[in-house]
């Protein structure tokens, strides 16, 4: 108590937003200079949030810090990965051999602090924002990389189920990735959700983001993006092809698998077929993968057949689906010339 | 137009994956219902039709677990029923060509074509016998061609069979249906060969092509 009632330092993490420069330009004069800065920065930052994370317990560091806390991680990430695109440049040799290892160490380190001395949701949310903001795509993937590493290591270090303590932010973070304007960082975060056939959801997180994923994909002749869809059908691929390695898994075992119902009740009629016919040929592309993964279900084996038919009964031309066009358009044109005609006639009649 | 393309990749998809059997019992169904897709105007349409065929004439029977224990140790057996599939899918094309061929649109023609196509490059990989190969031309020549065209020894073969046509009823008919399987392969080829032979010379550009093609990858059969 003592201790949380000492005085914090004055101190630039306590003074509010931060004035972060741009990244500095390499080639411009004062490249050296603006580095030095950043970096004594960097290392300021450090010092003074180390001795506020032992003064303070998590929720008062973020009450204290939380107007700092965004211009903080611009600086972490702008600094850490924002000169990737001239590494190979050969002016920068020595910055690349000297200076960037000392930011990247600065950056990590105060990254670190930062993710221990926070609350969990409250950093995650900060880490969304962060990542939404950032205009620069390879910083951005990058944000959402580590979003991702932190909410694994947050779920390993949780004795108890970290989704239900934290389970709409992590929900958010992903959902937010797989719906990125980017399809580096859609792909990136459908590839994190399952690795080595491990996953730092537990079943139901992985039902709750298959179930918003559906909801995104069966929007998307509204308000959905082309890109949200596409990335909710890369997530939707990664579910299925884990559920297929469990399949895999429990095979000769006398507990045998079966689909989860949610999965099986929706793949088929509200993600592929209705994706089948989408405008984009991405999106079509990935709806293709998903159907030929679930034909991988053994119950899809068994029930082929009325997979198949209900597939032969969206290929029968209705007056809706447009599906033959050169059945379907020349007597619509036929009767547009008739009509055209018919008025033209009245037209002259009438004077 | 999308939703045609992918629908039809997704039945491509399903067929693969059946085994001989099903793939078998499924086979007038889905040709009924792709029917109308070979006069699309889309050629990545008319092409996922092919591509129907193709999955049809790939079926791996060597998986079927449905066979019998003795017949699916039998190695000829298990190659016999994949062969089945590839006559099912050249009767059934070739009966449409000859019954619509008139009336035909270059659109089918062409879906044909690429159907053909699909059989030979499926024969160009497969273990064909030496014996079948040397009879390829039989149905061809002189003594065999006189009283008998292709649609009425494939209605006269078939007539009892899953593949569906309608026309007038056979002619007089000669060539009695052939108990080996390869032979009536090598019948029914040689008949679709023979019309690729007249395709070669078409006003278009794409049914000559694929014509020609097929008749490339025959020569490397035979």
């Amino acid at each position: 108590m003592a201790q949380q009632q000492k005085e914090a330092p004055s101190c630039l993490i306590l003074a509010g937003a931060l004035n972060i420069k741009s990244l500095p330009k390499p080639g411009s004069k004062d490249f050296s200079a603006a580095v030095s800065r950043d970096l004594s920065l960097l290392s300021t930052l450090n010092k003074e949030f180390r001795e506020l994370a032992e003064s303070r317990d998590a929720a008062q560091v973020a009450e204290q810090v939380s107007a700092s806390l965004p211009s903080v991680l611009e600086l972490v990430f702008t600094r850490r990965y924002g000169w990737s695109e001239f590494k190979s440049h050969p002016g920068l040799r020595d910055f690349f051999r000297t200076s960037k290892p000392k930011l990247d160490g600065e950056a990590d380190a105060l990254l670190k602090l930062l993710s221990e001395s926070l609350p969990a949701n409250v950093f995650l949310d900060l880490f969304l924002q962060q990542a939404q903001r950032q205009k620069d795509a390879s910083i951005r993937r990058q944000i959402f990389k580590a979003n991702i590493l932190y909410i694994k290591s947050l779920v390993r270090s949780k004795t108890q189920s970290a989704q239900a303590q934290f389970g709409s932010s992590i929900l958010n973070v992903i959902l937010a990735g797989l719906t990125d304007v980017w399809s580096s960082i859609r792909k990136d975060t459908a590839r994190s959700l399952f690795v080595k056939g491990e996953s730092f959801l537990d079943p139901d997180g992985v039902k709750s983001i298959y179930t918003a994923l559906v909801n995104i994909v069966s929007r998307s002749d509204s308000d959905s993006k082309w890109q949200s869809v596409d990335g909710a059908l890369h997530g939707i691929h990664a579910i299925v092809v884990d559920e297929l390695r469990q399949q895999a898994d429990l095979q000769g075992t006398t507990t045998g698998y079966s689909p989860p119902h949610y999965l099986w009740e929706t793949i088929q009629h509200d993600v592929c077929i209705p994706m089948f016919g989408h405008s984009q040929g991405d999106i079509r592309s990935n709806a293709g993968k998903i159907f030929l993964s679930f034909l991988g279900f053994r119950r899809a084996q068994e029930e082929r057949t009325g997979i198949l038919d209900s597939l032969l009964a969206q290929l029968k031309p209705r007056a809706d689906n447009m599906l033959l066009p050169d059945f379907t358009v020349r007597p619509v044109t036929r009767f547009l010339a008739h009509t055209c005609m018919i008025s033209i006639v009245l037209s002259i009649a009438t004077g | 137009m999308q939703q045609a393309e992918s629908t039809l990749h997704a039945v491509a998809s399903v067929v693969e994956k059946c085994d001989f059997q099903v793939a078998s019992s499924l086979f007038a169904n889905v040709v009924e219902s792709i029917q109308p897709y070979t006069r699309h105007q889309s050629s990545i349409v008319r092409q996922a039709v092919a591509d129907i065929f193709r999955s049809f004439a790939d079926v791996d029977s060597n998986n079927d677990s449905t066979v019998g224990s003795s017949e699916a140790a039998d190695g000829d057996s298990s190659k016999s029923s994949r062969l089945l599939l590839v006559e099912m899918v050249c009767a059934h094309c070739l009966i449409r060509w000859h019954a619509n061929l008139v009336s035909m649109k270059w659109v089918e023609k062409e879906s044909l074509l690429l159907a053909f196509e699909a059989v030979t490059e499926h024969l160009l990989s497969a273990q064909i016998p030496a014996a079948a190969i040397e009879d390829v031309h039989w149905p061809l020549s002189d003594s065999n061609t006189v009283d008998a065209t292709a649609l009425d020894i494939a209605q006269h073969w078939y007539s009892s069979s899953s593949i569906s046509f309608s026309n007038t009823a056979p002619a007089q008919v000669t060539v009695n249906f052939p108990e080996n399987q390869w032979t009536r392969v090598f019948t029914l080829m040689a008949f679709a060969l023979h019309s690729c032979a007249t395709q070669c010379a078409d006003d278009i550009y794409e049914v000559r092509r694929i014509a020609t093609q097929v008749r490339i990858t025959w020569w490397c059969i035979v």
